[in-house]
């Protein structure tokens, strides 16, 4: 039996946020395991993106404290952040690929501005369209892409850096089923490759549970769930089963 | 008595809410040009900025500067004439170009084609998530957007601007001597005597500023497009853009009048 601690590189504490009148997230406490894939499941406009945005600091939280490697994201320097940054990448839902650039150009950006040589670039960049089977697209622009192809460009600037940890907002998102499976299995197949720790909000329920190490569920800004996929098939809890069998 | 406090309340809340707008868009302002010189320089992306407001601009900034100076040239002919001193009309075309139109008219040119075009395009990057992308890849996003575009509006609105004025004065030839007869020796030599280095000085020193102005407000109402109140999406971009260009506009006449009033009182 294995009881070495697991190792959490992200840890949310107490973490409460209010747009307006409207409290999204109520003092979520939630720990990240290193080289695991966690989904985050729920219904919509529950606060599943903004629990991602908040772990990657695009938002900050009203109360609460986040953790990245045991030092806390809101007392950090500005050093700290940019390595703290270097570390962890987000694909967003809608991709966010810059429309007036290249293929090339957008797995490249985050190279380029921190400043990296051109060689490494090309190799980098090269080496990640290889991966993603992207080859023979780099001068097109992402409006001349499929769906899924735009998925795997943003999934190539994701991992570019080489991050430890990598959060998707819901990736498969106006997908068809089998450009669904698709990705699943793209998230899946590199995690195993590159060993980074995954974060994964979607919907795709029972999909989602079949790449996944960990599940959690939130509802009504609380995370009322967390266990493995076997333990969610199994779970007792009424309303989290009958929100995976997709019942009222 | 609660009236007057209600009025005095909510005059108070737009002092203040307009007060916090003026410092937000001084601070977006002020990072924006200095983050330009944070190593690597970004050069490539200024020149073609410098392309994109500068010389894409010259053929719009061409047109309106020889249809103003042609005007000007008929207005003012058949108005001197009336006095016997058409021979002035060098003077005054030159001067009211060199002095007031040129850097005004380039600049409102240029909100028109290059501004408006500044305001959708970041405010598609903002509701298509680019920008939140950017600080995600540890970019910051005020010197990817900004930096490269204010230093280019510097270098691109002094130049078209005597682009501007070298075509009008052409343009008051063109009507006054060419169509009307008047003496081009004449014409040339009044604008000759009648421009100063100050007269051409004050109209960079516009341009400069109209510069700053024109850019950063076209870049932060696109950059900020999400904050709008009650529009959002491609709604909110368009009422930004529209904001950006009236706004731009209006603060270049106000401009224009505090720099003509303490530069030209001589």
């Amino acid at each position: 039996m294995n009881n070495t601690k697991p190792e959490i590189p992200v840890e949310l504490i107490s973490i409460s946020k209010s747009f307006g009148e409207l409290d999204v997230l109520k003092q979520i406490s939630l720990k990240i395991e290193k080289g695991k894939i966690t989904s985050i499941i729920g219904k919509s406009g529950e606060g599943k993106s903004v629990l991602l945005k908040h772990i990657i600091g695009l938002l900050k939280p009203d109360k609460g404290e986040i953790l990245f490697e045991g030092k806390l994201i809101g007392k950090m320097s500005r050093s700290e952040i940019r390595e703290f940054r270097k570390k962890i990448s987000y694909m967003f839902q809608g991709n966010a690929l810059f429309d007036s650039m290249t293929v090339f150009e957008n797995i490249a950006l985050p190279l380029y501005e921190n400043n990296e040589k051109k060689e490494k670039i090309n190799s980098l960049v090269s080496k990640r369209i290889d991966q993603m089977e992207l080859s023979g697209s780099e001068n097109k622009y992402p409006s001349e892409l499929s769906g899924g192809m735009q998925k795997r460009v943003a999934l190539a600037r994701a991992l570019v850096n080489e991050p430890e940890i990598v959060l998707f907002d819901e990736p498969t998102t106006g997908l068809d089923p089998i450009r669904k499976n698709y990705v699943h299995k793209m998230i899946s197949d590199y995690q195993k490759k590159f060993h980074f720790t995954a974060v994964l909000v979607s919907h795709e329920i029972p999909d989602v549970f079949e790449i996944s190490d960990i599940i959690m569920m939130l509802d009504n800004g609380k995370i009322v769930f967390t266990g493995t996929c076997e333990d969610i098939k199994n779970t007792k809890n009424t309303y989290v089963k009958k929100f995976i069998e997709g019942r009222d | 008595m609660n009236f007057l406090l209600g009025i005095l309340k909510l005059l108070g809340q737009k002092v203040i809410y307009t007060v916090n707008g003026l410092g937000k868009i001084f601070i977006f302002f002020i990072k924006g040009l200095f983050l330009f010189f944070k190593w690597p320089l970004q050069l490539s992306k200024l020149l073609n900025q410098v392309y994109f407001i500068g010389l894409k601009s010259v053929l719009i900034v061409c047109l309106t500067a020889l249809f103003t100076g042609m005007v000007l040239g008929l207005q003012g002919y058949y108005t001197l004439i009336k006095f016997g001193s058409e021979g002035y009309l060098g003077t005054a075309v030159a001067l009211t170009i060199v002095r007031e139109l040129g850097p005004v008219l380039t600049a409102i040119m240029i909100v028109a084609r290059a501004g408006s075009a500044m305001t959708a395009e970041i405010g598609i990057m903002r509701i298509s998530e680019q920008i939140d992308a950017l600080e995600t890849m540890n970019i910051n996003p005020l010197r990817f957007i900004f930096s490269s575009r204010i230093w280019a509006g510097i270098i691109s609105f002094p130049l078209l601007t005597a682009i501007f004025d070298f075509i009008g004065i052409i343009g008051g030839y063109i009507s006054g001597s060419l169509l009307l007869g008047l003496n081009s020796g004449i014409y040339f030599a009044r604008v000759e005597s009648s421009i100063t280095l100050n007269d051409v000085n004050g109209g960079f020193i516009k341009a400069f500023i109209f510069a700053l102005v024109v850019i950063t407000i076209c870049c932060y109402k696109g950059f900020y497009t999400h904050l709008q109140k009650n529009v959002s999406g491609s709604k909110g971009v368009g009422y930004s853009t529209t904001s950006a260009v009236v706004l731009s506009c209006v603060w270049i006449l106000v401009f224009d009048y505090v720099i003509t009033s303490f530069y030209f009182n001589g």
